[in-house]
């Protein structure tokens, strides 16, 4: 076991108090690792301070208020630091957009800071040079580009909704009038503005509130799927469907989408179909909610689904929401967006505002200019900061080759990535987490981004690289910041940004736009090209930039629970059809084009569709994420980039592929209930406790529980990469995933039953049970695992031997075994990112959850020394606070008047496997039916 | 039964008085051994599997038991399998020697030694595995009871830790046992040595023995008070053993049936090893006037005793999950009967009961190549057993997202294979060096007038 | 034939078997006993520091606060080493020539940190909180002594488990009054005076011996 003394003292070292430069005493840190042994032997080092910095307690943390940014817009969070070192990340708590929960890709950014492959050096033509040698160039260049008015410099960068981006462009701009700046990123929400467009005049963002809609209908949309709105609109969603539960008002939510997502699990009625025909039954829908009229004919099952859909949506006017999805064409968008407009949606469920993201002059279009400028060779100098179009370019655009006309081109990027290998200059752009920036939450709410720790390596920020390409060398990143809000609030900055920095974030999200719905746009029926192959993000690795997150690798997928590798997911009919097994390589064509990957039979998938995730096969020497997977976008066309068709064929090779969960196919009913709407409100039968041989403990408060609402999950995984940064939990690789010794303490169970068209599939959390009568105790020879008068189960590493007889007897296998040493040979950067108030497991030793031990602990010692009980609500799980939809609960359950006995007393409370007997403590509220209520 | 029905032997009967043929024929072996040339093939053989056990034992501890194949769910599965498998059939060996001692059946007396041998390096070879499959080996010692400054003992209510004193104190009692019994031997064979060190060596094992009455009167209470001890422990330990697996509530392990069910499957793959061992050493050493058929007569019949036993047990079990018609008890009897390892189920059906029906006909029993084979098939089917009963309860209980199948990795073969090493030369040894054969049992009990069969 | 052994031959074997049965006995005391010693727990056995700092002059002669240097300790579970400023505070006034002091003034003007040799360390899967047993009056001196009179500082009990658990076993008897935990010389307080102070401080407390056995108070 190790860390803590190590770190502390190591870490105490450090100058200033509030943000210490981690890699300098890393090395020491590593060595004193290296002394002790797995057995904990106590470093025999102390380093005090030279000079105690003001109000720091040594050994407590530290919280700031900051964002990340993913997709271009902030994830505002609250990050927590212990002596400098940055360990983990919350949501931002009074933040309406999250309500202090996140997302997945959120709570994995904290490794993205310390990835060992990250790039730390300016380097020229790939050979390593220096920032003086850099900014020098740039003054050279500055001077050119002075005498030509910027003609020929193009900016290149990914989205953005930075203000202060947004300010240093306009400088930019005003001194060269004919630079030009463009945008790249490959998950774009181009569709919806353009959509917005059409339907009502001028590009708008839209801002769903779900939390106000009693009837959404998704047309291939999934609100609740991974991406930057996921925190927003889950968090938005829970709440009506709390408000359902406790009886006021309802909640219907129907889907048509070609592949199974979050959302059509949480759907009451989910319709596969293909991308093109989706199309056309929202003109269906449209024409039977009265808006124009169609000419489609339906099948039985469709007729039966645009009935219903219908039906709910106009018994909810001003409550309905109809939303069809980014990626489908933006007529199919615009059509929606008149749909809900007719339905009585804008400004109550959905809000219109001017666009969060900042938008590039040629719009949509941005990037293929850039590449047909470059081309016809009008560009001189082509600056690319923090996007990788080398990797992510779509197969019509030659970008790649295209870039050796221009003249110079400066890369910027956090990895010395596909892109770098085509510039002359590389730049290391630093990690938001340890620089200073702003921008717009998915809501329009501006972030302050603030460092946590001093940048780990010689790096700059966005803005601060405009200034140099400006011929201004030197500029500090914070004083950019704050020359942004300066101009912003003008007198009162001083006082503004002395409350603002603290709280995070500046609480005006954008005003509401007035729109007025247009003509309604028409629908062109695409023609059938054979299988369509539709691009999606990957849970895992998005559009690639996370794609180096070994937290995220290893977090199983949606559905598949496949890890450290994307596949071509293909309907079972398809299968059958093309005699395609789980892990053979297929070749999917498309025109000229063709791509091979690893397929994946994925029930509940429409027939003709044949699904490709973006983001993997990177070519990032010195990665993780080097060579895993295969690389989807040379099938991709920048003309339509969510959809092409073509045809797919089996290539004769198979792949090995690694899931979390060998078998999802089970009756639901043994582990995921269902009961009827009203059991949220009826209270259930005390239930008679079955007799045991031992005597029952003692149930004196606080006695530890929890309560899961599958109501509620969406799936998100969320939680598991919370536990996994909060309790130190490693990462292990595809080879030990294949064999079965994942580490995940809380895992999110996948099951589906029914026919494979159209199966019926719930996401259920297992964390440890905890149980009162738990067998794991029973079987520990050496009281490694033991229970606790606070009725926790309490596993004891450095008392464990290694038996394993806990989980021989362990009817819900959460327990995780050290099979090998996985921490040992951790890098000193990941070393960086434990939890000092964790213990890091050693080899030969079993863990699982503690409910979070640590924070119990904290909260404990807190309320003895204030001479009160612990509040309800004091003390947050990990998982619990990173839900976004809030589906766990944790508290006492010897007291009545808690949150989780609350929850406890309903009808729909149940526990899994009640036949073992062993009374867990952690128990499930049963999925509620939607209908009649 | 009547000498006259049993085979013909190759001398007379010797008579009373005339003890020297007996221990002569006994005690020739260590002192002029006659097979040397095949004894150094197999001696050689057996080391190389005991160097090929040390260096798997070394690769463990060196990276861990992850070398193993072992995952969560199956994280018990050759290792234990093969630990309950040894144990097994070294209960045999006390059962023969102490309990026949205990209800005076002389035959007996032909077989205990080299059986009584083999119950301890069986014991060996099963005590290593629950070593082995430690997470942290080099803290086994915290399942003992000792006044730790932690402050803190085992934990009682668990299985393993009354394992660990159950295995400890079986090794213990059958040393005592087969080394008291021994004695008076290792002093005939002191007494018959021609060269200086061998006399010195057997001098020295024999404790001074010179045969006088006290010597006879301490070493009979001796002997029959371990005897008396060493019994009862073939039923606890192996019960014991049982509750490792029955005490969890993992549906096809949580049952009452598993100690007796334990217990008879022990004796019978032990006997088969028995049966084996004697048929290949009166072979190999001419012992056929010592090991008489009627021997390997009765050795077949408790052999097929404990195999109807055995198949009872696995009758049983299917029973009561069909009787007791529980969702996860039939889910398991599926798996067993047509799961992925269902080769283990119905090879343990097989080359349990199959071959042991022709034990019903004498030709059979006595015939040492028939039994020999048959008893082979025996330890081979209740190696199946042992592994099936591990790996096909695991691999799919409780939540169904927690399925996964298993693999032994090459490591788990070669430790296992080994472990074959670990138990074959330490017996070659035995068989080198001490008289194999209670010759002064036999003596007493033909003293007594009865022949070698009944002695 | 000749005899293999002499007469006493049997008395040898027996004497020999004494032995061995000695030494089986005499090892596993002298481990435990090893277990137990000064010599592995390191109790009383002081170790050399960067500056020769004396507890005993600036505690016992001078009687400077603990919580002036070690000021965590109300505040974390950490108490904290006293940075070089702290030593300066005074020591920028007074000795300020002394040549065992030289390590402390150029670790200011060089602005590198002492590195002292801890000498009551945990290891690391211990989660031990000063704040906590500060806060409910259990004494600096119940576990590292009177430090008041060591001229070198070394560990004053022998922190095994079993220390720990004694205490929290029976903490009444341990409990002393909040406002006097830096106190060092208890040899005022009688055995009278701890049983009643004892038990009103369990009350005051609401201290529950079997919940303070907990394997999760100290191991997570």
């Amino acid at each position: 076991m190790r860390t803590r003394a190590e770190f502390e003292t190591a870490f105490e070292a450090l100058g200033d108090a509030a943000r210490r430069d981690v890699l300098k005493v890393m090395g020491a840190a590593l060595a004193m690792s290296g002394l002790s042994a797995c057995e904990g032997e106590p470093d025999p080092r102390a380093i005090p301070y030279v000079t105690a910095p003001e109000n720091l307690i040594p050994g407590k943390p530290r919280f700031y208020a900051t964002a990340v940014t993913f997709g271009g817009y902030a994830q505002p969070v609250i990050g927590t630091t212990y002596d400098g070192r940055p360990t983990k990340l919350e949501g931002l708590p009074n933040h309406p957009m999250s309500g202090g929960t996140t997302d997945a890709f959120t709570q994995g950014q904290v490794l993205d800071l310390y990835d060992p492959a990250r790039s730390q050096t300016v380097r020229r033509d790939g050979r390593p040079a220096s920032w003086a040698l850099f900014e020098a160039a740039m003054v050279d260049n500055a001077r050119r580009l002075d005498a030509r008015q910027g003609e020929g410099l193009r900016l290149l960068t990914g989205a953005t909704s930075s203000p202060t981006f947004a300010r240093e462009l306009k400088a930019l701009t005003d001194r060269w009038p004919m630079a030009r700046w463009h945008v790249f990123e490959p998950v774009h929400e181009d569709g919806a503005l353009e959509a917005t467009r059409i339907a009502f005049g001028r590009p708008l963002s839209m801002r769903l509130q779900l939390d106000k809609a009693e009837a959404v209908v998704c047309l291939d949309a999934d609100l609740l799927g991974p991406g930057p709105h996921q925190t927003a609109r889950g968090q938005a969603w829970a709440k009506a469907r709390l408000a359902f539960q406790q009886g006021s008002g309802r909640s219907h939510l129907l889907v048509i989408e070609p592949a199974p997502t979050q959302t059509g699990v949480m759907a009451q009625d989910r319709l596969a179909a293909g991308h093109a025909r989706i199309g056309q039954l929202t003109q269906a829908l449209a024409a039977a909610c009265g808006l124009g009229h169609a000419t489609v004919a339906l099948s039985p099952r469709e007729t039966d689904w645009i009935g219903k859909a219908a039906a709910l949506l106009q018994a909810a006017p001003g409550k309905a929401l109809v939303v069809a999805g980014p990626q489908q064409p933006p007529e199919v968008q615009a059509l929606a967006l008149q749909l809900s407009a007719r339905l009585g949606a804008i400004g109550q469920t959905l809000i219109l505002t001017e666009p969060v993201l900042l938008q590039p002059p040629d719009g949509p279009t941005s990037f293929a200019a850039l590449t047909r400028d470059l081309l016809a060779g009008k560009v001189d100098t082509l600056a690319i900061f923090g996007c990788n179009p080398v990797y992510g370019c779509p197969a019509d655009l030659a970008f790649a080759p295209a870039l050796a006309k221009a003249r110079t081109v400066v890369h910027a990027g956090l990895h010395l990535d596909e892109t770098a290998a085509f510039a002359q200059w590389h730049a290391p752009l630093s990690h938001a987490l340890e620089s200073w920036g702003d921008a717009r939450a998915v809501d329009g709410r501006p972030s302050l981004i603030q460092p946590l720790v001093r940048p780990l390596y010689d790096t700059r920020t966005i803005p601060v690289l405009l200034e140099a390409l400006q011929g201004r060398p030197g500029a500090a990143d914070r004083d950019l910041v704050m020359q942004t809000w300066r101009l912003a609030w003008g007198d009162g900055f001083d006082d503004r940004w002395k409350t603002t920095l603290p709280k995070g974030f500046v609480d005006e999200p954008l005003p509401a736009a007035d729109a007025q719905a247009g003509a309604l746009p028409a629908i062109a029926v695409p023609p059938d090209g054979g299988l369509e192959i539709l691009f999606r993000p990957d849970a895992s690795a998005w559009d690639g930039a996370f794609a180096n997150n070994a937290w995220l690798q290893e977090l199983p997928k949606p559905f598949s629970t496949l890890t450290w590798d994307n596949v071509v997911e293909i309907s079972p009919a398809l299968a059958k059809e093309k005699g395609v097994q789980n892990g053979d390589v297929v070749r999917v064509t498309s025109g000229q084009r063709a791509i091979e990957g690893p397929a994946w039979i994925m029930a509940g998938q429409d027939r003709g569709t044949v699904v490709v995730r973006l983001g993997y096969g990177r070519r990032l020497p010195g990665g993780l994420a080097d060579q895993i997977g295969y690389d989807a976008y040379p099938l991709r066309l920048s003309s339509s980039p969510w959809r092409v068709t073509g045809d797919l064929a089996r290539a004769g090779k198979r792949h090995k592929l690694a899931p979390v969960q060998p078998v999802t196919e089970a009756e639901l009913a043994d582990f995921v209930r269902t009961a009827p709407a009203d059991q949220a409100r009826t209270v259930k039968r005390a239930k008679t406790v079955s007799p045991s041989f031992y005597p029952d403990k003692p149930q004196a408060p606080p006695q530890w529980g929890m309560s899961i609402d599958l109501d509620l999950c969406i799936g998100c995984n969320a939680c598991v990469i919370a536990c996994q940064a909060e309790n130190n939990v490693p990462s292990v690789g595809k080879g030990q995933v294949l064999q079965g010794r994942h580490m995940h303490w809380l895992r999110v169970d996948q099951y589906r039953e029914g026919p494979d068209e159209a199966p019926d599939m719930a996401f259920q959390p297992t964390p440890c049970m905890h149980c009162e009568e738990a067998p794991c105790e029973l079987g520990c020879p050496v009281n490694a695992t033991s229970h606790s008068a606070e009725g926790l189960n309490q596993q004891v590493y450095n008392r464990c031997i290694g038996t394993r007889t806990c989980s021989s007897y362990c009817p819900y296998k959460v327990r995780r075994f050290n099979w090998f040493d996985y921490t040992g040979k951790d890098s000193p950067q990941v070393q960086a990112v434990r939890n000092p108030d964790v213990t890091v497991r050693s080899r030969g030793v079993m863990e699982k959850c503690s409910y979070c031990l640590q924070r119990i602990n904290e909260a404990r010692i807190k309320a003895e020394l204030e001479g009160r009980p612990i509040r309800d609500g004091e003390i947050k799980t990990a998982c619990q606070q990173a839900c976004p939809t809030q589906a766990i609960v944790f508290g006492d359950v010897s007291h009545p008047d808690t949150a989780v006995s609350r929850r406890k007393i309903q009808a729909r409370d149940y526990v899994t496997l009640e036949e073992a007997d062993t009374r867990p403590r952690t128990s499930y509220l049963a999925r509620l039916k939607s209908e009649g209520a | 039964m009547p000498a006259a029905a049993a085979a013909p032997r190759k001398k007379p009967a010797p008579t009373k008085t005339n003890f020297a043929p007996v221990t002569a024929e006994v005690t020739r072996i260590p002192l002029d051994f006659p097979q040397r040339r095949n004894w150094w093939i197999f001696f050689v053989a057996s080391s190389a599997l005991l160097g090929l056990y040390v260096l798997s034992m070394v690769v463990l501890f060196w990276n861990g038991v992850g070398m193993w194949g072992v995952n969560i769910p199956v994280n018990w599965a050759m290792a234990i399998a093969m630990y309950i498998w040894w144990l097994g059939i070294g209960h045999a060996g006390t059962l023969i020697s102490a309990l026949l001692l205990l209800l005076g059946q002389h035959w007996r007396n032909s077989l205990n030694r080299f059986a009584e041998a083999m119950t301890l390096f069986a014991v060996v070879c099963a005590g290593m595995y629950p070593i082995l499959h430690l997470g942290r080996p080099e803290r086994v010692f915290w399942m003992a009871p000792y006044p730790s400054t932690l402050g803190v003992w085992p934990q009682f209510r668990s299985p393993l830790a009354w394992d660990f004193f159950a295995v400890a104190t079986y090794l213990i009692v059958s040393v005592l046992f087969w080394y008291i019994g021994a004695i008076p031997d290792f002093a005939a064979t002191r007494d018959r040595s021609r060269t200086r060190p061998a006399q010195l060596f057997y001098g020295l094992i024999s404790l001074g023995w010179r045969g006088a009455s006290r010597h006879w009167l301490r070493w009979r209470q001796a002997y029959r008070l371990s005897a008396a001890i060493a019994v009862p422990l073939v039923v606890s330990v192996h019960s014991e053993i049982s509750l490792l697996l029955a005490a969890g509530p993992v549906p096809g392990w949580n049952s009452t049936v598993f100690p007796p069910y334990f217990v008879f499957g022990a004796a019978f793959s032990g006997f088969a090893v028995v049966a084996m061992i004697a048929t290949v050493l009166r072979r190999a050493f001419a012992l056929e006037n010592l090991v008489t058929p009627r021997h390997l007569d009765l050795l077949g019949q408790l052999t097929l005793l404990t195999g109807m036993l055995t198949a009872y047990g696995y009758f049983a079990e299917v029973f009561s999950a069909l009787y007791g018609n529980d969702k996860a008890d039939l889910l398991v009897l599926h798996d067993r009967l047509w799961g992925t390892y269902a080769w283990s189920y119905w090879g343990a059906w097989f080359f349990n009961f199959a071959p042991l029906q022709l034990l019903w006909i004498k030709r059979f029993r006595i015939n040492p190549v028939w039994l020999f084979l048959i008893s082979l098939s025996a330890a081979t089917g209740m190696w199946m057993e042992r592994f099936m009963l591990l790996v096909t309860t695991l691999y799919r209980t409780g939540l169904v997202s927690s399925f996964h199948s298993y693999t032994p990795s090459v490591w788990e073969w070669t430790q296992y294979i080994g472990s074959i090493g670990l138990f074959m030369t330490p017996f070659l040894l035995f068989v080198r060096f001490l008289p194999m054969i209670s010759a002064f049992e036999i003596n007493e009990a033909r003293d007594e007038g009865k022949t070698v069969d009944e002695a | 034939m000749a005899q293999i052994f002499s007469p006493a031959a049997d008395t040898w074997l027996r004497v020999a078997t004494v032995v061995l049965a000695g030494g089986v006995v005499g090892g596993t005391l002298f481990a435990s006993g090893l277990a137990r010693s000064t010599y592995e727990t390191r109790q009383g056995w002081h170790v050399d520091q960067p500056v020769p700092f004396s507890h005993q002059h600036h505690v016992g002669d001078l009687g400077l606060d603990c919580r002036f240097c070690h000021a965590g300790v109300e505040k974390s579970w950490n108490a904290g080493f006293p940075a070089t400023h702290t030593c300066m505070t005074c020591h920028s006034q007074i000795w300020t020539g002394a040549q065992i002091l030289a390590p402390v003034r150029d670790s200011l003007a060089k602005d590198k940190p002492i590195t002292w040799t801890r000498v009551s360390g945990l290891p690391d899967y211990v989660y031990f909180n000063h704040q906590i047993h500060v806060g409910r009056g259990v004494p600096c001196v119940e576990c590292h002594g009177r430090i008041d009179k060591m001229p070198m500082t070394y560990r004053g009990e022998a922190f095994k488990m079993r220390f720990c658990l004694d205490c929290h076993r029976h903490p009444e008897g341990r409990l002393k009054p909040k406002d006097q935990v830096t106190r060092m010389d208890w040899s005022g307080w009688t055995a009278k005076d701890q049983a009643s102070f004892g038990k009103k401080a369990m009350q005051a407390y609401h201290l529950n011996p079997s919940r303070m056995t907990d394997c999760s108070l100290c191991h997570r």
